[in-house]
């Protein structure tokens, strides 16, 4: 019971701790990167439009990773060397992966509706030898799939590259105070732009972590996750353990409705509203906690 | 042929943006080990000239030599690889991050794995900051330094870069005299290490005390060069403003009413709520009296005038104005009852730089009366309003629909003071109010000041330059920490330097020096 | 000069955007001579494509017009698509309750509960916002989301009409629906409703004082605070009047074309709306022109796809492109010195 509450919190989670990972970057740099959604969403359908055609996994999310990226650097492009708006271009980003993968399935597949990819390569359940077979640890530790392991393991590389490293050292410092930064001869374009990199990257298995495991894609099927993640982000406060912390309550949030709907009869429509409930009471809840005493 | 370490020769430099003409021939020729002042009024082009020299503006045509070799700077990064340092005005440091990271920043040592190495990097900082007299802690949150020791770090820095030249950018305009005293033992203690420094500054009394050497920049050409020693005050200043214009004491007026404003036991959070940055402050003023309030930035100046004007929650303690209780006043309701306000960021708060002059003017007077009718306004009236102040305080446009922002710093001071004064105040808060201003829109702004006070309107000055508190004020107030430490009579024989005292909260007890061991106490992430 | 250089950059933009929508048909489509015929002249070929295209710029204008009042207080509404549907909901509910009511009462007591409904819903972003400075472009769009769930609820199972076969309300009573113009087409009487609301708005935006608090604010909040304008009011309101303007345009299309509520009805008339907002730089009345244009993309597509080959998404490609570039300051400095760059080599 538990391990299969665990096991649905994490499936949850991971999507939206990808994203969010890569969300973080660019909020590091001092950019909200809205486009989250739209980088998911466009890796979430050519992960797995490759994977079932080459019936390669790896290939799959290389090639999710790579579409993500290629949005992920138009971004860049168009905000940083067309000064665009962030927010819009963001904006347009998710537009645009709404727009391309319903036109891409249409064009490849012949249909808009659900893809269902039989013979796609089966994102495996991980039993990990040893753990497995200890009660209880076993059923909460072991049975995973690559991408739910990895996730973690992202988390401790991104608290290094940010804390440790140079380049998380200069994007901090560009997010913090992109004046000061110039000032000691730190290009704040070129960090920028890689944090939007670092950003699509991220967002990119996140979007195939989303597709692969169910074999299936839905034009529209990230469904607000971009967003989710990037209240994470926000929550984070710059920290990927705080990012993974927020992550997981959504997907707790998620897991809690995935229950109810299999042991009440309570609308599963009304059900799926009680993540985005729970992340806005979140929302509400942080900024009580900071609340400024004036309006700015 | 005398051996100069850096020439700039004929820089020439228009702004494109504006097509204004920031740099004519200028030149400026540096001996190593001396003290280099470039002094000129706001707009010489003195400040352009360094940033060129630092490689954050482009030089339109002109040569640089160092060390007798051309160079090419084209960035910040280039300029301190040639040993170029520059500590700007507006300090360009991170507060989130600690004094090690600051100093660093950019040019960080790695270990072999990629990684930043923190603890040998405050190691080396610690060391070079007892080495060369700055006494600083390099684990200490930049957010948490005073003025004076931010500037420390930014020294600090240029030299943990290797800096031979290091360029002070009005280093002094943001000190209390103490720390000036102490900016001038730390230049002198640099130059005899062997470091050349070039001083910015338009205070001809410290280039007189500081420099070996000096250069006149006037409307971006170098009008004069010479040793500092054989060069009279007079005349420099001359040849910096080109026309004469001082300013004498404002008298005293005999003639001051009743009470108008006074504040009891106020006590005010800072924006974030967590602690307290004003602590009980008392204080009135009466009708015809200049009131002003001299202190180090940060000491609770800017709660209190937020406190005062609305903008910010009083957390306990009472505002009066004209007898009335104002503590739950809004905003508006403070200005109706007869506040004015002149704010220190005329640009980003007294107006709206993407509005014109006419919705810039009515925007504490749009719901009244004057200019409006059941919710619908007036446009013929508001055009004769803002035509009229335009005209009565001669502010300088092309025309009524120019954006407020297109205008010069003067003339955005000009819209705001109208917008200000022509409600009639019973009180007026002026912040900073000739801050960065020509001599000229200072002398404006100090004429309308000057008027209103002697028409029997209350006013409460606040400034960091102690030259117009005391210039302008009948009684000066010293805030320090959150608390009125002092109140003085502006008599003549008041010095700086006894204001300074208290601004710096040396009145209290006098800080022991401490001993130089700044190894970290603890670790930083 | 701004207001042409604005011009300019809007032009290129949307040229941009053709050129790509061009290319994309061109790649897909077998007969692209014939696709793109269809696509540009099609919507104007007979007065039903025509009717049609009007129709579907209706509800875009109101939420280009919601969009552009909450912009230009600074005021970030995301929630347009949750708040129009929303209030859609609101509005069809009364009218099909409403069946035995004259005509004109009905009608204008469901426009308004629409509008209240969407008003309610953001006014509590905008509070939420005033109050605990919650970003209100996270709030509205979560709480847009949780709505679309819950509308979908009402139409899957209270208020669905049994004998519909698919998720949507009863009808409401004939009488109720907007006059038709352009018959058969799509094209009703809402179209005026819409474009005096813009010109409404256009007067309370230039003259009046709201308006003017609006615009202060949106342009620099500090400067309004400090003015002792009560910036948390004008937030709160801006997005109530936003949110009440995307109500307005979820209940026009059921009064006017459909006389019920079926579940996603609305093609993006939120996030379209927004674009239409930034298209006319936040301009009331030029809400109306690039309204038009992005409804011309959408009917283009649309008889693109029916007389000949392509995907109708070929409109949202071009949509996104112009949303891509419409805010980019670089764009024409950018043309400007590649041409230059041409003459030189």
């Amino acid at each position: 019971m538990i391990g299969d509450f665990l096991h649905t919190t994490i499936a949850m989670m991971t999507p939206i701790l990808w994203a969010a990972l890569g969300g973080l970057f660019t909020q590091l740099g001092g950019m909200l990167n809205i486009g989250l959604e739209g980088m998911m969403l466009v890796s979430a359908f050519s992960s797995l439009y490759t994977a079932a055609n080459t019936g390669s996994l790896l290939l799959g999310i290389l090639v999710g990773i790579s579409s993500s990226m290629l949005l992920a650097a138009i971004m860049g492009y168009v905000s940083l060397n067309l000064k665009a708006n962030v927010f819009v271009v963001g904006l347009a980003t998710n537009l645009f992966a709404s727009g391309i993968t319903v036109f891409l399935s249409s064009n490849l597949c012949g249909t808009k509706g659900t893809l269902y990819f039989q013979n796609a390569p089966e994102l495996s359940e991980i039993k990990i030898p040893g753990i497995e077979n200890i009660p209880i640890l076993g059923d909460l530790l072991s049975g995973y799939d690559i991408l739910d392991y990895l996730v973690f393991l992202a988390v401790i590389i991104c608290f290094i590259i940010i804390f440790k490293t140079p380049y998380g050292f200069h994007l901090r410092s560009v997010g913090k105070n992109y004046r000061a930064s110039v000032s000691v001869g730190i290009s704040v374009y070129k960090q920028r732009f890689g944090s939007f990199l670092i950003s699509g990257f991220f967002a990119g298995i996140g979007g195939a972590a989303l597709s692969l495991p169910i074999k299936t894609f839905v034009g529209g099927m990230t469904n607000g996750r971009g967003w989710i993640a990037l209240v994470a982000v926000i929550l984070g406060r710059g920290n990927p353990v705080g990012v993974l912390m927020a992550s997981i309550i959504f997907g707790a949030a998620s897991a809690l409705s995935n229950l109810f709907q299999a042991t009440t009869d309570i609308s599963p429509k009304l059900l799926l509203t009680v993540p985005f409930l729970v992340t806005l009471a979140i929302m509400i809840f942080y900024s009580v906690k900071r609340k400024k005493v004036n309006a700015q | 042929m005398q051996n100069y370490i850096l020439e700039m020769k004929n820089i020439h430099k228009i702004y494109s943006v504006n097509n204004v003409t920031a740099l004519k021939n200028a030149t400026l020729k540096l001996e190593k080990g001396k003290v280099h002042a470039l002094v000129g009024e706001n707009g010489a082009g003195k400040t352009t000239l360094m940033k060129i020299l630092y490689g954050i503006e482009k030089m339109d045509s002109g040569e640089i030599m160092l060390r007798g070799k051309d160079v090419k700077i084209d960035n910040a990064k280039t300029a301190f690889e040639l040993g170029i340092g520059m500590v700007h005005q507006h300090f360009k440091l991170i507060d989130d991050f600690n004094i090690a990271e600051n100093i660093s920043l950019g040019i960080e040592k790695k270990n072999k794995y990629g990684m930043i190495e923190f603890k040998k990097i405050q190691n080396e900082i610690s060391d070079l900051s007892c080495k060369s007299g700055l006494d600083l802690d390099p684990c200490t949150k930049v957010g948490d330094l005073s003025i004076g020791e931010k500037q420390k770090v930014e020294i600090l820095r240029t030299l943990y870069r290797g800096a031979e030249i290091i360029i002070l950018d009005e280093p002094t305009s943001v000190l209390t005299e103490q720390e000036i005293q102490r900016l001038f033992n730390t230049i002198k203690m640099l130059k005899n290490q062997g470091k050349t420094i070039i001083f910015i500054s338009h205070k001809l009394e410290e280039v007189k005390k500081i420099s070996d050497q000096i250069t006149v920049l006037r409307n971006g050409e170098t009008v004069f060069t010479g040793d500092t020693a054989r060069t009279n005050i007079e005349e420099i200043s001359r040849l910096m403003v080109g026309e004469n214009i001082t300013f004498e004491k404002l008298k005293c007026t005999d003639k001051k009413g009743e009470n108008i404003f006074s504040i009891d036991e106020l006590y005010v959070k800072d924006m974030e709520d967590q602690y307290f940055k004003v602590k009980g402050i008392s204080l009135n003023i009466k009708a015809g009296e200049i009131v002003g309030l001299a202190g180090v930035d940060g000491n609770g100046q800017k709660e209190l005038i937020r406190a005062i004007t609305g903008l910010s929650k009083i957390e306990k303690g009472s505002v009066f104005l004209n007898k009335k209780n104002i503590s739950d006043y809004s905003t508006r309701m403070r200005r109706e009852a007869g506040m004015s306000y002149i704010p220190k960021d005329r640009v980003m708060e007294g107006s709206s730089p993407e509005s014109n002059i006419l919705e810039n003017e009515i925007s504490t007077k749009y719901f009244k009366d004057d200019v409006s009718k059941n919710g619908w306004i007036n446009r013929e009236k508001s055009l004769d309003l803002t035509k009229f102040l335009i005209k009565e305080y001669d502010i300088k446009t092309p025309g009524i629909n120019i954006m407020v922002g297109m205008l010069s710093g003067g003339n955005i001071q000009k819209v705001v003071i109208s917008r200000e004064l022509s409600s009639e105040p019973e009180l007026l808060i002026a912040c900073e109010p000739t801050w960065g201003l020509d001599i000229r829109s200072q002398k404006f702004v100090y004429d309308q000041l000057e008027k209103i006070r002697n028409e029997g309107k209350s006013i409460f000055l606040i400034s960091g330059n102690l030259d117009e508190i005391m210039y302008l004020s009948d009684r000066i107030l010293v805030i320090f920490d959150g608390e009125i430490v002092k109140n003085f009579d502006n008599h003549d024989d008041l010095t700086k330097m006894e204001i300074g005292k208290y601004m710096m909260g040396l009145h209290i007890e006098e800080k022991p020096e401490k001993e130089c061991d700044n190894r970290c106490t603890e670790s930083t992430d | 000069m701004h207001r042409i250089n604005g011009l300019i950059k809007t032009a290129i933009t949307i040229g941009i955007a053709l050129v790509i929508g061009i290319i994309a048909i061109l790649l897909t489509s077998s007969e692209p001579g014939n696709s793109i015929k269809q696509f540009f002249i099609g919507p104007f070929s007979n007065t039903y494509f025509f009717g049609n295209m009007i129709a579907a710029s209706i509800p875009l204008m109101l939420t280009g017009l919601a969009a552009s009042l909450a912009f230009s207080a600074s005021a970030f509404n995301l929630g347009l698509e949750g708040q129009l549907y929303f209030g859609a909901l609101v509005g069809t509910f009364l009218a099909v309750k409403m069946s035995g009511f004259p005509a004109i009462l009905a009608i204008v007591i469901s426009i308004f509960a629409s509008a209240l409904a969407g008003g309610i819903i953001a006014g509590i972003s905008g509070w939420l916002k005033a109050k605990w400075e919650v970003n209100e472009l996270i709030s509205s769009l979560l709480i847009s989301y949780t709505l679309v769930y819950v509308v979908d609820y009402f139409l899957e199972g209270p208020f669905n009409d049994p004998e519909a076969g698919m998720a949507a309300s009863p009808y409401m009573n004939s009488n109720f629906m907007l006059p038709k113009i352009l018959s058969p087409s799509d094209l009703h009487a809402g179209v005026f409703i819409a474009i005096a609301v813009i010109i409404f708005f256009y007067f309370i935006y230039k003259k009046s004082t709201v308006g003017y608090e609006m615009v202060i604010t949106g342009r620099n909040r500090k400067f309004s605070n400090y003015s002792g304008i009560p910036v948390k009011k004008v937030i709160i309101l801006s997005m109530c009047l936003s949110g009440s303007l995307a109500g307005l345009a979820g209940i026009i299309d059921n009064l006017g074309i459909y006389g019920r509520m079926i579940r996603g009805y609305s093609t993006g008339y939120g996030w379209n709306g927004i674009a239409v907002a930034l298209i006319a730089r936040n301009h009331p009345l030029l809400v109306i022109p690039a309204a038009l244009l992005f409804a011309f993309l959408e009917s283009g597509a649309n008889v693109a796809s029916l007389m000949s080959d392509i995907t109708p998404e070929v409109a949202r490609i071009i949509q996104s492109v112009i949303f891509y570039l419409i805010t980019a300051e670089g764009l024409v400095s950018f043309i400007g010195k590649k041409r230059r760059e041409g003459i030189k080599t």
